[in-house]
């Protein structure tokens, strides 16, 4: 494998498999791609390395993503998140968002678009 | 002056505008009625004295001229029977100043006549001619009783006048209440044609609401739900399509390589080969590495595989689609009851993504003789009604099975909600009955579903448990069965 040394690293969550592995297709040689279908799936691998930012789905069963990014504020408070989902406006208008949120987007997502929120999201953390 | 009294009196009586269709009835029979009157009481006079019957008539003349003349002027019936009360009671008053006392048949009416004229309502002007007619007849069997002799009375030519004035009024009034009367009826009758009309029409426009709001949230399931295939077959074509490219690249150097390797050949230098030989390799390994040749070999794999699901995913929407789009063919046909609640839980479920475990439990069943398309609203129903109950968490389980003694298929389907209150039991299958906030439901949803069962001769009954939940059971028949439409 290409040494991933220099690239962010960027975790991505959604309970369906073929969104997986559109995104890593999509996004592997731009940044190192994690995936995991669950939030508790996802817990565990922010423990191993270190997650850049964490890119996750809404409507998620057991936990939803809004729920994910609280629990990663809570252990690891410096990680952005972004939220992809269908109902952007029942997203954003949430009381349980997390202020590491940085941005909530659309689906379907475009690869351009998404690509420049997940760089302004990494520079505003560093 | 005259203007202002049947302002006085026309004024706030328009409420109910009988003009409209009393008019032509009225014109004609209130012209004959008037002009036959005259005739009738002119003759009756001629026979008791002929030498004031010129007065007499006079009077009528005057009196029914300004009724007319009324009438025209406001088209108000109920003006002409208010001023032919005053006109009535000028009489009376002048008939007392006269004669000191109460002589004429007319008085004791037209003493209580004024008074009531002052209410505005059709019931009081029917009291109050009713009234003047038992008055009229208890004056006449007073005047009889008293001995007074009546045409001595009548030879008092002033009050003759005013006496024949006062008469018009019982005129008018006869046909007053025979025509209003009618005409209420008449109205009546149309309005309650009109608002059984408007209730229909109400009662459409709800069912197609009802409908239109399924197909709502049809469509919103459906277009939520294409998102998501939409989004693995654009990004896992492009993907492709550059993992393509890298492999068609690793193929250009490779022919490269190869060139390298032909041309040693030809020149036949053993070293020169093994070199090139080991170069193509070396390089190819190096071209390898760097585009992870072996991992684009497996993702190109996975990204096929998101295409085909993608798309099957698509054709499974637009099938379920077609199902809905012949709602309107109402032909009972034999159908497969499973495929038709696949569909729905296809289009329905699979774009809410809320915590509802869903259960299947189909046994082998016949197919059943009915509608499809309508069954599956009764189905989208049943599930909708279901996961609301269990406010989007819980487990629903749907099932078929054949019930072979009644030769009936049982379609059920279970939530682990609240259960039905008590008090809801009875009227959950009313028209407009909901549990819902205003604007989240009509309460149509089960009345019609319940419509449609009946339509197919079929049972749409529940049990429910408090805090356990609910079941509803639909039973239809199997298509065997001959059902004549």
């Amino acid at each position: 494998m290409k040494n991933s040394g220099d690239l962010y690293r960027v975790l991505y969550v959604d309970d369906e498999f073929y969104n997986l592995v559109t995104f890593k297709a999509v996004f592997r040689k731009k940044f190192d791609i994690l995936t995991a279908s669950s939030g508790e799936e996802a817990l565990p691998l922010l423990g191993e390395r270190k997650i850049d930012l964490v890119i996750t789905d809404f409507k998620m069963p057991k936990m939803t993503g809004l729920e994910l990014l609280k629990k990663v504020k809570e252990k690891y408070p410096g990680i952005p998140g972004i939220v992809l989902t269908g109902y952007v406006d029942s997203v954003v208008k949430s009381k349980k968002r997390p202020d590491t949120l940085v941005q909530v987007v659309s689906k379907p997502w475009e690869e351009d678009n998404l690509a420049g929120v997940i760089r302004n999201a990494l520079k505003s953390a560093s | 002056m005259i203007l202002a009294l049947i302002k006085f009196f026309g004024g706030k009586l328009d409420k109910r505008n009988r003009w409209d269709y009393v008019r032509k009835i009225l014109y004609t029979r209130f012209v004959i009625a008037a002009l036959v009157t005259c005739i009738i009481y002119g003759v009756f006079y001629l026979t008791i004295d002929q030498r004031h019957i010129a007065l007499f008539m006079a009077g009528l003349f005057v009196g029914f001229t300004i009724l007319f003349w009324s009438l025209f002027r406001t088209r108000h019936m109920l003006t002409v029977f208010r001023l032919s009360i005053l006109l009535s009671y000028i009489g009376f008053m002048y008939n007392i100043s006269i004669t000191g006392g109460i002589h004429s048949s007319t008085v004791p009416q037209l003493a209580i006549v004024p008074g009531l004229s002052l209410f505005y309502s059709v019931k009081v002007d029917i009291y109050s001619f009713l009234s003047l007619t038992v008055l009229s007849l208890l004056g006449f069997i007073a005047i009889d009783l008293a001995g007074i002799d009546l045409p001595s009375v009548i030879a008092n030519k002033d009050m003759l006048l005013f006496d024949a004035i006062s008469h018009v009024y019982i005129y008018t009034s006869v046909i007053y209440f025979i025509v209003v009367f009618r005409s209420e009826v008449v109205r009546s009758n149309k309005s309650l044609k009109k608002s059984l009309a408007k209730q229909k029409e109400t009662t459409q426009m709800l069912i197609q609401t009802e409908k239109l709001a399924s197909i709502g949230q049809l469509t919103a399931g459906i277009a939520h739900e294409i998102n998501n295939p939409v989004n693995f077959l654009q990004a896992g074509a492009i993907q492709l399509d550059r993992g393509v490219k890298d492999i068609l690249e690793i193929e250009k150097r490779r022919e490269l390589g190869d060139q390298n390797i032909r041309k040693a050949m030809e020149v036949g230098d053993i070293e020169e080969l093994t070199e090139a030989i080991g170069a193509n390799r070396r390089e190819m390994d190096r071209v390898k590495r760097d585009m992870e040749f072996d991992y684009v070999r497996k993702e190109v794999k996975e990204l096929l595989a998101s295409i085909k699901h993608g798309a099957r995913r698509t054709s499974e929407i637009v099938r379920g689609l077609s199902n809905y789009s012949r709602m309107s063919d109402s032909v009972f046909k034999p159908f497969d009851i499973k495929e038709t609640i696949e569909s729905t839980v296809t289009l329905l479920l699979n774009a809410r993504k809320d915590n509802v475990k869903i259960t299947k439990r189909y046994e082998d069943t016949p197919l059943v003789q009915g509608n499809a398309s309508k069954i599956g609203q009764v189905v989208m129903n049943l599930i909708t009604n279901a996961v609301q109950a269990m406010s989007g968490e819980g487990e629903m389980t749907i099932g078929t099975k054949y019930l072979a003694n009644g030769k009936m298929v049982e379609v059920s389907v279970r939530d682990t909600g609240d259960g039905i209150h008590k008090k809801d039991q009875s009227a959950i299958f009313d028209p407009f009955f909901t549990t819902k906030e205003v604007g989240e439901g009509t309460g149509l949803g089960l009345s019609i579903a319940k419509g449609i069962i009946e339509e197919h001769e079929g049972k749409l009954y529940f049990e429910t448990k408090q805090k356990e939940g609910t079941v509803f059971y639909i039973e239809l028949p199997i298509a065997d069965k001959v059902i004549i439409n």
